[in-house]
């Protein structure tokens, strides 16, 4: 060798010299012995320094594609395992790239991405900068070792340095060449650099130059005729050349002056790609002898042992074998098979020959799935179940189409989408616990669109046919969450699961809720989810996390939406449900803090309630006993509150609600007569429920619209309203204890202006009455019932007080008035009850009232010929008498003077008083006189005597009783033609 | 300098054996060591002193100039080359910025056509030096003719 390099040398110079250069080089240092005995090592015995590799080689950037580094490097790192801490191995490495502009160097950009591996960083770079992939991969082994690196060799300091690229050999590295991508991009940028530029670095092809040994210089140096670029690229990278014991020990060390960069350089090229020593042995090599030669071409590998047979690449294409024998793969299968990792690729090695199809391709099998390679749909492989699936539905030549890609997988669920004849598409869906099954079309769009197997997760069976035959559907499940997608023609394909599903289901699927018309999304306000479904109606189905999932349709659907969705009515809190014992539906609704209902029946239609009023109804008995809304909730005329209305057995009610009030229900016969009352216009809100009254027998409801007013109910009495002062005098009386049930509602009084209640307490009867003038006042039993045959209101009119205890304590008294008109109601418990009116009362007043005449025992009445009228009256045990007629007006007149008109005749006989019975001077007697001139003069001591009109003239003409004659004591009697009547003092006749 | 694989265990039927042990100096890498650094440390004030090394020198008809060539063991992109030729008493001299590369610092060819340039034997030496770093290489000699 050395003559060989003294030589070269020799010849080189002859022929630099000839180019006229002349290069003396003094060469001070010992050139290593190059025929020494080697180490076992690589093809070490052709090392020529000058010549590392040829240009051709080393600027080929085309030389390996992505798949073949990739494959190349699963070759060599077959048995590699990741460092303790997690260090991938390079057949595993990925990191960002970032782009890179194209220039002099480096003539094509280079596109970053965000994850790219080792395998596409070196291809990329290899064709974006002219460079070798073949010679990157070397620089990368013998940099760092990273290419045959595992386990603990590998550290993040390797990739970060792992082509040396500004590490000198006395120095630390710099660190702006650090990472992967950058070493990798860096040094195929320089070497570009080196050869643009051949001058201004330190080596020089086509002529001779002194490499040194080792760093330390001291190991000195010796010529070298470099023979081309990439060569004195190499040396530009790493000056130094293998000593003798360097080469001598094949890939092992040397002495304390090797080194050891570019002899590793051309020993790994040699070895990996330049030298293809590669053979045939056994079978494979049976089937190469046997015409395989020909088909693929020379081996570019030797036979690897992997997955239980063996695989061997060869120039145009791969063999497996394995207990189904040798089998080829080639053209377009087997460069995607490349692209899949070949055997140590999830299709293991191939087990079938290709085969063409029908459907326009070709398909083979191998380990664990088949490749299927569609004219226009390129290389896909199919795996495992799924792979199986696709061969009983038939593959390629059935409606399925042509696979696509290779599965995607997550979390052990995996997937392949397939091309169907039609231009849609379908997939595969694959997982232990349900086996593989396919969707296809919309259901397989709404399946991706909801985040594949990340989101409905993968299909219990294949897609099927839908109960009533008018859509498809699949049902999925996702870490125990089940799901289905529903497709129709009107509806598309949409999706929702879990406490949906239940419910969709339970409620009788499409023949119940229907098909869904949206995939299930997040309510308004973002505290639940929803799908809205259609059936033989529209519905919807909510879900929020405190009321769980419910469903309700038609009617309650639209009432919900127009009441404002679950910003207004909230979420249900159960499904829509029948109505217990009674045609109806109903939905329950909660706001979180507002309950309400929405009852549907055949008769009353669909309505909601809420709140207080809800509630009152649900106090009331609700359905039961107030039966369905009528109405939906809605604002009281007033604005003040609001009501609904129900009605059941056609028995009306309402629930009335008012912030000071609170939600009453008002029912049956109240609510009869407080809706023909006006209802809240009338007696207006309800202050309590229809409550028992004291004694029980009846019911009482309060109310406040324009005054107080209330409502009270008895069986025997009926239901009755009053208010105001009438309610005043009611509790003034005792209530039903006093006045008692009443028999009436408050109404006005015909023919007079005021109104009217009455009244029934066991079995007396009271009225009520009120007029401006008079105010309120009750009269019941007797007095009434004298006030009634005095004709009432048109009688003596108007009570003025109520019914009151005389002022002698022996009865009771209510006064009256009418157009003026006073009139009184005595009663004492021997007399009864009588009314006395108008002067008859004032003559009676004048006598001194029941301390004077005394209690009436009549009723004013007319006298005997209809000229008049009187009242009988009695006070301790004497009797009165009162009589009016138009010309005498009304005077009274009582005990002996009325026992003697009385057995005079009366009226008839001698006519009506003209003045009250007055005393006669200082006599005692008393005198009356009456309308024929007669008068009724008594005394005690005297007697009482009617003194005739003629008679009286005279005793009057001689003083009277006071005069010579003094009182009478006797009647007058007639002779003939004259009257005698006998007086104290004499007789008194006079002609008749 | 993280530069030479030795494989301690290899033999030619194990090519792809994986290397047991990276070949870094660097620093940070106190795990490979197969070649160390030679240079001393650079004391107080004093530049670190660098090896240069010639690669090739000589001279060019064509041209009329002595050429050379040559490196320093040190990536520094401040750096320059001198070479100096001296004969008789006689210096001729010409700088060149160097150029950093992946782990030397390149002087790039540096060309002497100078008048003084007369027929002999001269000492030529390459030196380098920059902020940081200098050093001179060993004597070589390019003959004028």
């Amino acid at each position: 060798m050395t003559s060989r390099l003294r030589s070269d040398f020799l010849r080189v110079v002859a022929s630099l010299s000839a180019a006229a250069l002349t290069l003396g080089i003094a060469v001070a240092v010992t050139v290593a012995p190059l025929g020494a005995p080697r180490a076992a090592a690589a093809n070490l015995a052709a090392f020529d320094p000058g010549n590392l590799v040829s240009d051709a080689v080393f600027f080929n950037g085309t030389d390996m594609s992505e798949a073949d580094v990739q494959l190349f490097l699963n070759t060599k790192g077959a048995a590699c395992k990741p460092s303790s801490s997690g260090i991938p191995c390079l057949k595993s490495y990925s990191q960002a790239t970032q782009d890179r502009a194209a220039d002099a160097r480096c003539t094509r950009p280079y596109v970053g991405a965000p994850a790219e591996a080792a395998a596409t960083i070196i291809a990329k770079v290899a064709q974006a900068c002219g460079i070798s992939a073949r010679a990157l991969l070397v620089m990368i082994q013998k940099e760092q070792g990273l290419v045959l690196g595992t386990g603990e060799t590998l550290t993040a300091r390797r990739y970060q340095i792992a082509m040396g690229f500004g590490c000198p050999d006395t120095a630390a590295c710099d660190a702006q060449y650090y990472g992967f991508f950058n070493q990798v991009y860096r040094a195929a940028w320089q070497f570009k650099n080196y050869a643009l530029n051949p001058t201004s670095y330190n080596h020089r092809a086509g002529a001779w130059n002194n490499v040194r040994f080792h760093p330390n210089a001291a190991c000195g140096s010796s010529p070298v005729y470099i023979a081309n670029q990439a060569t004195a690229g190499l040396y530009n990278y790493t000056p130094y050349q293998p000593n003798g014991a360097a080469l001598a020990a094949g890939y092992g060390s040397g002495d304390g002056c090797s080194s050891y960069g570019n002899r590793n350089f051309y020993s790994y090229f040699q070895d990996w790609f330049a030298a293809p020593a590669y053979e045939t042995v056994g079978t494979i090599a049976t089937w190469y002898r046997a015409g395989g030669a020909e088909l693929l071409g020379p081996p570019t590998g030797n036979q690897v042992a992997v997955n239980g047979g063996y695989q061997q690449t060869f120039t145009r294409g791969i063999v497996s074998l394995t207990s189904s024998g040798v089998v080829t793969t080639i053209g377009g299968v087997n460069a995607g098979y490349v692209g899949t990792g070949a055997a140590w690729g999830p299709l293991g090695l191939a087990t079938g020959a290709e085969r063409w199809t029908a459907a326009g391709g070709w398909t083979q099998d191998f380990q664990n799935g088949t490749v299927y390679y569609g004219l226009s749909t390129g290389f896909s492989a199919a795996l495992g179940s799924i792979n199986t699936q696709y061969k009983q539905l038939g593959g390629p030549a059935s409606s399925v189409g042509w696979a696509l890609g290779m599965q995607r997988c997550t979390a052990g669920t995996c997937y392949q989408d397939f091309l169907r004849p039609s231009g849609a598409y379908a997939s595969i869906i694959s997982s232990d616990s349900t086996g593989a099954h396919i969707i296809t079309n919309a259901i397989r769009s709404r399946w991706v669109a909801s985040g594949t197997t990340s989101g409905l997760g993968a299909p219990f069976a294949d897609e099927a046919v839908a109960a009533d035959g008018k859509g498809s559907f699949a049902r999925f499940t996702n870490n125990q969450r089940e799901g289905i997608i529903l497709w129709s023609a009107s509806t598309g394909a949409q999706a929702f699961g879990g406490l949906f599903l239940d419910l969709w289901t339970v409620g009788g699927g499409v023949a119940g809720l229907g098909y869904p018309t949206m995939t299930e999304a997040a309510t308004a306000d973002g505290k639940g989810s929803y799908v809205e479904f259609r059936g033989t109606r529209d519905a919807i189905a909510l879900w929020s996390a405190p009321t769980g999932a419910h469903a309700f349709g038609g009617g309650f659907y639209s009432y919900w939406k127009a009441a404002g969705g679950v910003r207004g009515l909230g979420y249900p809190t159960i499904t829509e449900s029948a109505t217990p014992g009674v045609t109806g539906s109903y939905v329950d609704f909660t706001t979180g803090t507002r309950q309400a209902s929405v009852y549907w029946s055949p008769t009353t239609g669909t309505h909601g309630l809420g709140g207080p009023v809800r509630d009152a109804w649900l106090a009331a008995g609700g359905l039961n006993t107030l039966g369905f809304p009528s109405t939906t909730e809605a604002a009281t005329p007033d604005g003040r509150g609001a009501f609904v209305n129900f009605v059941r057995d056609k028995s009306l009610s309402s629930v009335v609600w008012s912030p000071t009030t609170g939600a009453r229900a008002i029912t049956g016969s109240v609510h009869t007569l407080w809706a023909a009352g006006g209802g809240l216009s009338g007696l207006g809100y309800p202050t309590s429920e229809a409550i028992a009254t004291a004694d029980g027998a009846g019911t009482i409801t309060t109310f406040n619209g324009a005054r107080d007013a209330v409502v009270v109910s008895s069986p025997t009495t009926g239901t009755h309203a009053f208010g105001g002062t009438f309610l005043d005098v009611w509790n003034r009386s005792g209530g039903v204890a006093g006045l008692g049930y009443p028999l009436t509602t408050e109404a006005a009084v015909p023919g007079a202006t005021g109104s009217i209640v009455e009244f029934r307490n066991g079995g007396r009867t009271a009225s009520a009455l009120w007029s401006p003038s008079t105010g309120t006042h009750a009269l019941g039993g007797p007095v009434r019932d004298a006030w009634l045959r005095t004709g009432g209101v048109t009688g003596l009119g108007f009570p003025t007080s109520t019914e009151a205890v005389t002022v002698d304590g022996g009865g009771a008294f209510v006064d009256f008035v009418r157009n003026g008109r006073t009139g009184t109601v005595l009663w004492s418990a021997s007399t009864g009850a009588h009314s006395v009116g108008g002067p008859v009362r004032e003559s009676w007043v004048r006598s001194g009232g029941v301390t004077g005449l005394g209690y009436p025992t009549t009723d004013e009445t007319a006298t005997a010929g209809g000229t008049g009228s009187f009242a009988t009256f009695t006070r301790g045990g004497v009797e009165g008498i009162v009589l009016w007629s138009a010309p005498t007006g009304a005077h009274h007149f009582s005990g002996r003077s009325y026992t003697t008109w009385k057995a005079a005749g009366g009226v008839t006989a001698i006519g009506f008083p003209t003045a009250d019975e007055a005393p006669v001077g200082t006599t005692g007697a008393t005198r009356v006189p009456f309308t024929n001139g007669s008068w009724i003069v008594q005394s005690a001591a005297s007697g009482s005597f009617v003194v005739p009109a003629q008679v009286q003239l005279a005793w009057t003409a001689r003083g009277g009783a006071t005069g010579s004659l003094g009182l009478p004591v006797s009647v007058a009697t007639e002779t003939g033609t004259t009257i005698s009547q006998t007086f104290q003092g004499g007789v008194v006749t006079v002609a008749k | 300098m993280p530069t030479d694989v030795p494989e301690p265990s290899a033999s030619s039927t194990a090519p792809s054996t994986p290397v047991n042990e990276g070949a870094s100096q660097d620093p940070d890498d106190p795990a490979a060591a197969t070649d160390p650094p030679t240079e001393p440390a650079p004391g107080p004030g004093a530049t670190a002193p660098v090896t240069v090394t010639f690669s090739y020198w000589g001279y060019d008809a064509k041209s009329t100039s002595a050429i050379a060539n040559g490196y320093a063991d040190v990536v520094d992109a401040q750096g320059t080359c001198t070479l100096t030729l001296e004969r008789n008493g006689v210096t001729v001299a010409v700088d060149r910025a160097a150029l950093a590369d992946a782990r030397t610092t390149s002087c790039g060819e540096l060309s002497i056509n100078d008048p003084q340039l007369t027929s002999g034997t001269w000492d030529a030496k390459l030196s380098f030096s920059s902020p940081i770093h200098s050093g001179v290489s060993t004597l070589v000699e390019i003959v004028v003719p």
